[in-house]
């Protein structure tokens, strides 16, 4: 089967106000074992490998498979780290070995009256295959629906 | 698959009209007679019986006759459907920040 090559282009700005002062905030992202608890897709991801070095040229790499579906990989490298202000990330996804796409990420941490503005801002391009996730991602669909039904029978 | 996206369809369909979602917002405080969920609105009785028949066949709500009363109840769960798709279509980031959000909750401290 020949693959059809194609790029889309995507960006986004995502932005939330957490009742909690920069520094509890920045350090979900600086601490290893507090970015752990909540980075990713959550219990319903087997998580795989992992590395986390939190400085500018360091690599986090995020593996997980979910459900029995496809396994996906995050590289990210640091370019950028101000302490409490910003971290810019420029990363990459595959899929069951599929490159997906090339990132570049930034998160703001802004103080504000009763915690903190968080910023997250992404420009992507997304290679060819990106959108074959469709029947997998129907197929975690059905297990959360499983799940659920087990959980209130 | 398909049974999933019936179920919803069934359930978006009969929440798209204002008179059966008036319904829904009653029958959320409690369950309640036909008569008196007929009350509010300024439309004939078989139009309203045909809303709750919409409804019921939905599974959105149930039914039960006594005597010559019938009591009209929200099914619990019934919902959940809609709900479940809902937090389906959000994007990778508006997941994690979520996750961080619920991080943060649950990591206070307790004096704050």
């Amino acid at each position: 089967m020949t693959v059809e090559r194609r790029l889309a282009r995507s960006g986004f700005t995502l932005s939330r106000d957490y009742p909690a002062p920069v520094e509890r905030v920045w350090n979900a992202f600086a601490d290893e074992k507090e970015k752990l608890s909540w980075w990713g897709a959550g219990e319903a991801m087997t998580h795989g490998e992992w590395a986390f070095d939190f400085r500018v040229g360091g690599v986090d790499i995020a593996e997980g498979t979910f459900h029995d579906g496809p396994v996906s990989r995050y590289v990210a490298t640091y370019t950028d780290i101000i302490e409490h202000d910003r971290i810019v990330t420029t990363y990459d996804m595959w899929l069951d070995g599929v490159h997906m796409s090339t990132s570049v990420a930034s998160f703001e941490f802004e103080p504000i009256a009763d915690g903190t503005r968080y910023t997250h801002v992404e420009h992507g391009v997304f290679f060819d295959q990106y959108w074959a996730d469709g029947p997998n991602r129907e197929k975690g669909t059905l297990g959360i629906i499983e799940q659920l039904a087990r959980y209130l029978s | 698959m398909p049974r999933y996206h019936d179920e919803i369809d069934a359930v978006l369909r009969a929440l798209a009209d204002p008179t059966r979602r008036a319904v829904v917002e009653r029958l959320a405080l409690s369950p309640a007679v036909v008569s008196e969920l007929a009350a509010p609105f300024a439309m004939a009785l078989p139009s309203l019986m045909q809303h709750l028949r919409v409804l019921e066949d939905a599974g959105v709500v149930t039914s039960e006759k006594h005597g010559r009363v019938r009591t009209v109840s929200l099914r619990p769960g019934a919902l959940d459907v809609v709900h479940l798709w809902l937090s389906q279509q959000r994007t990778p980031a508006e997941h994690s920040a979520d996750r961080l959000g619920i991080h943060l909750t649950r990591t206070a401290p307790k004096d704050t």
